[in-house]
């Protein structure tokens, strides 16, 4: 028998082009706009929480008066802990996933296979106007009358729970995380079945660009893991409405209450998966883009593919290096110490692939390249110290200090940052049908790195000096006092970060309407991408192209007139 | 129109179903994880001077809900014969029992009320209220499901609807053997 697929007619109205749209393309692009909003969003909390941090019980610059009246612009300490939780969530959930996933996962799977569309488009839609209401629940938390969730992103127990935070905001909060977990588990559904069923002929899975590798394997791991969060926020839902105890302690904390730590079991089951889930998709993509602007293979994309895949594996197996702390067996400690320094060996193949792929090639220095080149640094860095936190000793004294904080933003926000700048470089002609400008992506790229780097190193110097993360005045310590200039030198740096993105954006907008028009294929590279018109047209491809050959063909001394790279559609020469 | 041959494949339909029920199956792991942690934790089970609650109701659920898969299976076989009328009577059969399944949950709750384990007294009582809160609902999205084939007379034969039947029947059957897994573990042991 046979199966037909995208069977959807063009949309002609505006409601049915551009807001109940099946087409995978405009849903990615969708998933773009919801993200970049709640970057801003969660990059403007970022400043007033360093300002807070550099210059405490000052009032913050212009915008302070106007948010906070009753202290004449000072960030009040509740407001504070609003501020640090919602940043984190909402750069997590709100932001990278749908930029990395929503975003480049609609719009890349099924034109780099070759397909028309995604296998379930109506659900593919409902996946993102569930991300909205979800969105809208947590925008609705900060208005409620004791403000939204303060409890931070982990939202641990007791912190979150009735005693912690009254209030409705922390069960917004919940009701938020859940209601997201649906929609993202909708779209891994989604991924999984199109990347199995829908491969153009002839592409087996190393056929596959990179890109579409890492998004697949952090599908999987959002059907596995979003469901271990649902169950967990759940419960702590349960516990703040209808008064179950699931996660209270009580007064007695002997016998027949709950248990806060079951909170961390089941937050990090799932919260060391959600770590990869993140930056997977950047190191496909980065994976790609390096061979693309290289101008050579990749170096053993086969390799780079199992090692992402052993990664994948391994990361399930991890969460207890979060809790070393919590009065943990030294037998379990050790057991996850090992087994999270047992991921070193797969990363490091990844790394060294990487590496064999710059290695003597011609490369072009666009700027996907340079930001890709940027992921490489960022995330060696935040891969290293990694290491100090997996190893019990050293997290002991380094645990729930900024040292974590600037570990898992080398990781994390910058490796996953500059990623999508990579990828929104990239592919921003096929989307847009018109040219960003580069030297201004150059200056983007030079500004955002050196202030990023100042913001993250910074914060692992004063983390290993001792500062505790999550304070709302860590110089009350008097030890800690000698620390101010450097938090004022990482606030500067983070507002030398937030001036950066002001070329991104100029030149997004202006390049959407005044951009040079892009050509078919402006970088040059043989995916199935660019075997068809920018932008593409409703369904993808006439035809179906058959695939011949991988993802990386450069270099070949076969080729002929002047090209140093071939289609996927066409026979290895 | 792009067509895929799936002689030698699944239906993507099925590879969503079987992903879908890893995320259910997840779901419910994580409630017996966590259940597990509470309970060896305490020295005594159940705790804090608690009884065991009646048996009562747990059998009637469980007796119902094996039922009902039981007639699940029978509409299935009868869908496949064409056998409209043995169809629709056990497709009909299943319903109620669903229902029968609810209500006896529903008096289950009751009764933990009237013997004092209302949902705020402690861990015993959230893990029984809380788990079979969360089954149930599952429960009303299954007998939704089971709406979804009340047609079944106009499909014979369709591939689509088959599925259909399939997937519905799965959810079923896995909603019946986490019953089982809950009423082992909670009420019975
Ligand atoms: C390369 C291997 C890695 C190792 C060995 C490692 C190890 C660790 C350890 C032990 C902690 C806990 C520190 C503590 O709280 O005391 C931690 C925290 C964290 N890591 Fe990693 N990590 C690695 C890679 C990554 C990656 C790739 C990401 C994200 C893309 C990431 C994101 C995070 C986050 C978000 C946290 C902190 C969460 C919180 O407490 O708020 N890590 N890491
Ligand atoms: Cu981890």
């Amino acid at each position: 028998m046979t199966y037909a697929h995208g069977k959807h007619a063009a949309p002609t109205t505006f409601l049915s082009k551009y807001v109940f749209s099946y087409d995978h393309k405009v849903i990615g692009k969708q998933f773009l706009w919801y993200g970049i909003f709640f970057l801003g969003i969660g990059g403007m909390m970022a400043l007033l929480i360093r300002w807070t941090l550099a210059f405490p019980g000052e009032a913050f610059p212009v915008l302070g008066p106007l948010l906070f009246p009753y202290t004449d612009g000072v960030v009040p300490p509740d407001t504070y802990s609003m501020l640090f939780t919602l940043h984190g969530t909402i750069m997590i959930f709100f932001a990278i996933t749908p930029i990395l996933i929503g975003a480049f996962g609609n719009y890349c799977i099924p034109l780099m296979i070759g397909a028309r569309d995604m296998a379930f488009p109506l659900f593919n839609m409902l996946s993102f106007h569930i991300a909205v209401i979800s969105g809208v629940l947590l925008l609705a938390s900060l208005f409620t009358p004791m403000g939204g969730a303060a409890g931070g992103w982990t939202s641990y127990p007791t912190l979150s729970t009735l005693v912690g935070s009254p209030g409705s905001g922390q069960t917004l909060w919940c009701l938020s995380i859940f209601v997201l977990g649906v929609s993202s588990t909708m779209g891994a559904v989604n991924y999984i079945t199109t990347v199995i069923c829908f491969r153009a002929p002839g592409m087996g899975y190393f056929d596959m660009p990179l890109t579409i590798w890492g998004l697949w394997l952090t599908a999987i791991l959002n059907a596995i893991f979003l469901p271990v969060l649902g169950a967990g926020v759940m419960l702590l839902t349960f516990d703040r409405v209808f008064g179950t105890t699931f996660f209270l302690a009580g007064a007695a904390a002997t016998s027949g209450s709950g248990d806060p730590i079951l909170f961390q079991h089941v937050f990090w089951i799932f919260g060391h998966p959600e770590v990869y889930i993140l930056i997977l998709p950047a190191w496909g993509m980065v994976s790609d883009f390096l061979s693309f602007f290289a101008r050579k293979p990749a170096f053993g994309a086969k390799a780079t593919a199992l090692s992402m895949t052993t990664i994948t594996i391994l990361s399930t197996l991890v969460y207890g290096h979060h809790m070393f702390t919590t009065q943990m067996s030294p037998l379990l400690t050790q057991t996850f110490m090992t087994l999270t320094m047992t991921i070193s060996i797969p990363s490091a193949i990844l790394f060294a692939n990487w590496l064999g792929t710059l290695y003597k090639g011609s490369i072009r220095f666009d700027s996907p390249m340079l930001f890709s080149l940027g992921v490489v640094f960022v995330f060696g860095l935040g891969g290293l110290t990694g290491l100090y936190l997996g190893t019990v000793s050293t997290d002991l004294y380094l645990h729930d200090t900024y040292f974590v904080v600037g570990h898992f933003h080398y990781t994390m926000a910058a490796s996953v940052l500059l990623g999508g700048f990579a990828g929104t470089y990239f592919w921003f002609p096929k989307m847009f049908g018109r040219m960003m400008d580069e030297k201004l992506a150059k200056i983007h790229f030079w500004i955002t790195m050196i202030g990023l780097n100042g913001v993250f190193m910074g914060m692992m110097v004063v983390g290993f000096a001792g500062m505790h993360r999550r304070l709302y005045n860590p110089f009350v310590y008097e030890f800690l006092e000698k620390l101010i200039p450097i938090n004022k030198f990482i606030t500067y740096s983070a507002l030398l970060m937030g001036v950066g993105q002001l070329p991104f954006v100029w030149n997004f907008v202006y390049s959407l309407y005044k951009g040079k028009k892009a050509p078919q294929n402006p970088w040059e590279v043989g995916t199935l991408e660019w075997t068809i018109p920018s932008p593409p047209i409703h369904y993808n491809f006439e035809e179906i192209p058959t695939v011949k050959c991988g993802p990386h063909e450069f270099g070949n001394p076969n080729l002929k007139d002047g090209r140093d790279f071939q289609y996927q559609t066409e026979e290895l020469v | 129109m792009q067509k895929i041959s799936t002689q030698d494949m699944k239906h993507p339909k099925e590879i969503a179903f079987t992903i879908l029920m890893v995320s259910w199956v997840m779901l419910f792991a994580s409630l017996f994880l966590s259940y597990a942690l509470l309970r060896f934790k305490e020295t005594n089970w159940p705790p804090m001077g608690f009884e065991s609650v009646s048996l009562l109701w747990p059998w009637v659920s469980t007796i119902s809900i094996l039922l009902s898969s039981y007639f699940l299976h029978a509409f299935s076989k009868f869908y496949d014969l064409k056998n409209i009328k043995k169809a629709n009577k056990n497709l009909v059969i299943t319903f109620l029992l669903g229902l029968v399944f609810l209500v006896s949950q529903k008096m289950l709750w009751s009764h933990m009320n009237e013997v004092g384990l209302v949902v705020s007294s402690g861990i015993f009582s959230s893990i029984l209220h809380g788990f079979t809160w969360v089954h149930a609902a599952h429960i009303v999205m299954g007998l939704i499901g089971l709406c979804f084939l009340r047609k079944f007379y106009n499909n014979f034969g369709d591939e689509s609807f088959q599925l259909r039947i399939k997937h519905v029947s799965h959810f079923w059957h896995f909603l019946d053997i986490v019953w089982i897994l809950m009423f082992l573990t909670m009420f019975l042991f």
